[in-house]
């Protein structure tokens, strides 16, 4: 019995031993990485009631007038649950979008043009519909969430590119939203690619 | 006589000779009873315990009775291995899966008063029970539909020698108050016996904030009655009859057309059930059995508005179930024994959930042979075909082996299959929602009712084709159980059962296609493929003649094949709750099928004083954290958040016997007055009781 106590407990310094020793080891280097700087707009009001879309221009990371919706100013737009890009039917830019399925962090390059949609009336770029784009819906609680895993690749009025992705529907992003929360209030972070490649990391 | 010659009681007790041996004389707790522990359910007809290769446990009326518990559902949140959840009443999960898929029985004839797929065992008294045989794993091969995870069977009392009655009343907390009496008749030739319970409580209330109470008010009553006549040494007739009836009362607020109103919500619930049959006896080695089993279920939902009692919602339901049945029972020599039956089981429902009356008839066989070989090994095979007027055929096989090294060891495994057929719902079921205005239809409406619909125009566009999936099937699974009984000592003794079911085609609801008002059409389809597994040790010891104790583990791995192959696709994300980022979600956060404890554990200590006639019981019931919800929205149980804590609750009796004829006993539940009023609202908090306990019988009393 004592001689097992005594083995148990040589095991248990061997692996404190081991354990400790990794920890001594010197991290390797990382490596250097230039990457897009992150930013996040928070609370951006998409009501209704505004009677009109919320314009927004990423580039400049700030609301666009209503007076320049018909220009390349804009990048994307927010009206309640739907969101439009700067093309086809929706303006005159040379903009475009595709909901992947993917996290934020790991998309690191834009797809292929393919696959970059543009809006033509009946379909947007980007989906509306519980699950065909970048919400869900859930009937029981009323609730809208953004469906984790999906970043909007979203291509600029000027043909530049940006990852989107949406955190929050309601007022101040709670964690789990309830029916009193206040809706149409977007929060979400993206990162924009000024050079025009479709590095966005 | 003609009153007699349509009574029967059968399947469970093995003629009068071992019928006699296995009575319990008394209702003392104190009193030395050899029990010869013989089980019905594992075999369809008696089997001593140590001769059937499968998880089987037994409580008697003796462990009831000494513990205090009120109802059926008490009796089996203590069982080790089992929980008994909350979803449309008190329903029994049983090797990880869900009340829908343990068959509970009465006397061997089913309990068909579901709800969303739940027995509530809240409406079974106690005060008639002999004993609970539980027999875990599948047992399909047997009993068809239901009995995936396993089977509970409720034995009741048979009536002693002359006339006996037994009387208790039962008062406490929540004003519940119980009383429950059997009178029984026995001579040579005749049996009979009839038990009556009425129980109310008025209910309690966790969360006083809203109007809709924890507990309902809940007014019920049982009568049941078991006669049984010998013709002969041959012949015998039997005649069961269950009949309940209960009220439950609630009320509610919620607003309707943005005007805030109350309600006041009533739940009717009858149940009735009669079975004749006769027994032949044809030598001490062939039984045959032939019994009818009739029984009606039916339901009564109303929603009244509290002021004018104008209805606003009003749910009829009503199942009827007849099955006459045919088992046959032969043992060659000692090594050897078969048991094979048939029957036809036609059903009928009647509802304003569907469009008319639903028929469907199940016709079965079974068989089982049992044999022992080199004396030690026993080898059971068996199999059960059913026909079904919707899924067509679907056999049930079973095999089994035993061997027992010694009187103090046996080990066992088994496989088999079990199946749960679409109920009534999922195939009939019509229903749309006037104010949100989605649709939910069975799969046998969804064609007419989709193309209906497509016809008005109301349909958007189809998400999944109907045809493409084709009819519902019955859900499988597919068991292994092993086991070994190891009596160390006299006084210790030792199990663990490990079990692994793999259940296929679980029946889910899906949208099926968009309507034109955004909502959705929903049906019935066969999708997921779960599993669950586990292990399960027990322990008992008896310190000395008056001190016993037990405990109990079991450990519990659940999981959705689906999501587990999405998992290692990196398929699957969540939201981190302060950041809301999103992550890919790892296999190690993944916990399984919701509303399942990893752990859960029991410790029990008894004492009975012999010389004093008192005595306690004492015991500690633990359920480790379960998932009670999704919250990140990927519809898996992955987050911390996403779990209600473990907890344990203490659960105390006290009985004094006064004489033979007269003991009180009195309760404390919860003693530590856990509750937990968000997650889980069955849980009442503390709650007092006494009983009292009279027994009359007039042999003894000379």
């Amino acid at each position: 019995m004592n001689n097992i106590t005594k083995n148990l407990f040589l095991a248990a310094l061997t692996a404190i031993t081991i354990s400790s020793c990794k920890k001594d080891e010197t991290p390797a280097p990382e490596p250097v990485v230039t990457t897009l700087e992150q930013k996040t707009v928070s609370n951006l009001f998409a009501n209704d009631s505004l009677g009109h879309y919320t314009f927004y221009s990423l580039r400049e990371n700030t609301t666009v007038a209503l007076s320049d919706s018909a220009t390349t100013k804009w990048d994307i737009a927010f009206y309640s649950t739907k969101i439009l890009i700067n093309n086809g039917t929706s303006g005159p830019g040379s903009g475009g979008a595709a909901v992947v399925t993917q996290i934020f962090d790991e998309m690191i390059s834009a797809p292929a043009d393919s696959s970059i949609k543009t809006d033509n009336g009946t379909e947007l770029a980007i989906p509306g519909g519980s699950g065909n784009g970048w919400y869900n819906y859930d009937p029981a609680a009323f609730i809208i969430s953004p469906i984790a895993g999906r970043t909007i690749v979203v291509r600029t009025a000027d043909g530049k590119f940006a990852k989107i992705e949406i955190l929050s529907y309601y007022k101040n992003a709670p964690a789990t939203p309830t029916m009193t929360d206040v809706s149409r209030y977007y929060t979400f972070r993206y990162k924009f690619q000024a050079d025009g490649s479709k590095n966005l990391k | 006589m003609k009153i007699f010659y349509c009574f029967t009681i059968l399947v469970f007790f093995c003629g009068l000779k071992f019928g006699a041996a296995q009575q319990v004389k008394s209702d003392s707790i104190y009193k030395k009873v050899e029990v010869h522990e013989v089980v019905v359910t594992a075999t369809r007809s008696e089997e001593k315990i140590e001769n059937i290769p499968a998880p089987v446990t037994i409580i008697t009326s003796k462990e009831i009775q000494s513990a205090g518990f009120n109802r059926l559902n008490d009796v089996l949140a203590e069982l080790n291995g089992a929980a008994v959840v909350d979803y449309f009443g008190r329903g029994l999960q049983m090797q990880g899966l869900d009340p829908a898929y343990t068959l509970i029985m009465i006397d061997n004839q089913p309990l068909i008063g579901r709800n969303g797929g739940t027995y509530d065992l809240s409406k079974i008294p106690l005060g008639n029970i002999e004993r609970i045989e539980v027999v875990k794993g599948p047992s399909s091969a047997l009993y068809g539909s239901e009995a995936l995870a396993g089977v509970v069977n409720i034995i009741t009392k048979k009536p002693e020698e002359g006339i006996t009655s037994s009387t208790a009343l039962n008062y406490g907390s929540n004003q519940t108050t119980e009383l429950s009496e059997n009178i029984g008749y026995s001579n040579k030739k005749f049996s009979t016996m009839i038990f009556g319970d009425g129980f109310y409580t008025s209910g309690y209330d966790l969360n006083k904030a809203t109007l809709y109470l924890s507990g309902g008010r809940n007014l019920n009553g049982t009568v049941q009655t078991k006669t049984n006549y010998s013709l002969n040494s041959k012949y015998s007739f039997s005649l069961d009859a269950r009949y309940y009836h209960e009220k439950v009362s609630n009320k509610d607020q919620f607003s309707e057309n943005n005007v805030l109103q109350i309600f006041d919500l009533t739940d009717y619930t009858t149940e009735f059930s009669i079975t004749p049959g006769i027994r032949a006896n044809f030598n001490n080695n062939t039984t045959l059995t032939l019994n009818n089993f009739f029984t009606i279920y039916d339901y009564h939902s109303i929603i009244n508005y509290a002021d004018e009692g104008a209805i606003y919602y009003d749910d009829k339901f009503r199942h009827y179930l007849n099955k006459p049945e045919i088992i046959f029972d032969k043992k060659i020599g000692s090594r050897y024994r078969v048991t094979s039956g048939a029957g036809y089981t036609s059903e009928k429902v009647v509802t304003t959930r569907y469009d008319n009356d639903k028929h469907l008839t199940t016709s079965f066989a079974f068989a089982e042979a049992q044999a022992t070989i080199l004396k030690k090994m026993l080898l059971v095979a068996g199999g059960r075909m059913d026909h079904s007027s919707v899924y067509g055929y679907h056999f049930s096989p079973k095999v089994a082996t035993q061997y027992t090294f010694s009187k103090k060891v046996r080990v066992f495994a088994s496989w088999g299959t079990g199946f749960k057929a679409p109920d009534f719902r999922q195939l009939y079921l019509n229903f749309t929602n006037s104010v949100v205005g989605y649709s939910v239809f069975g799969s046998e409406e969804l064609n007419a009712q989709l193309s209906l619909l497509q016809s008005e125009g109301m349909i958007a566009h189809v998400i999944t084709d109907p045809a493409a999936s084709g009819n519902l099937i019955p859900e499988n699974s597919n068991s292994y159980n092993a086991g070994a009984n190891v009596k160390v000592t006299e006084k210790l003794s030792c199990k663990v059962d490990v079990f692994r079911n793999d259940i296929s085609d679980l029946i889910e609801t899906q949208a099926i296609a968009q309507k034109t008002n955004g909502q959705y059409v929903y049906s019935y389809l066969n999708l997921d493929n779960v599993f669950t597994q586990g292990v399960q040790p027990d322990i008992s010891f008896a310190v000395n003649k008056n001190i016993s104790a037990s405990g109990g583990y079991q450990f519990l791995n659940t999981g959705d094949k689906q999501v587990i192959a999405d998992i290692k696709a990196r398929k699957i994300f969540a939201r981190d709750p302060i950041t809301s980022y999103s992550y890919k979600v790892s296999l190690d956060n993944y916990g399984g099928l919701f509303n399942r404890s990893a752990h859960s554990f029991n410790i029990k200590l008894q004492y009975l004083d012999q010389k004093y006639h008192w005595g306690f019981s004492l015991r500690y019931i633990y359920r480790g954290k379960y998932g009670f919800a999704d919250i990140n929205g990927n519809s898996i149980l992955d987050s911390p958040d996403e779990y209600v804590k473990g907890y344990g609750l203490i659960n105390f009796a006290t009985t004094k016997e006064f004489s033979k004829h007269f003991s009180v006993r009195a309760t404390v539940n919860n003693v530590g007055g856990y509750t937990d009023t968000e997650n889980i609202p069955s849980l009442s908090g503390r709650t007092y009781f006494v009983s009292l306990l009279l027994n009359f019988n007039n042999k003894n009393s000379k």
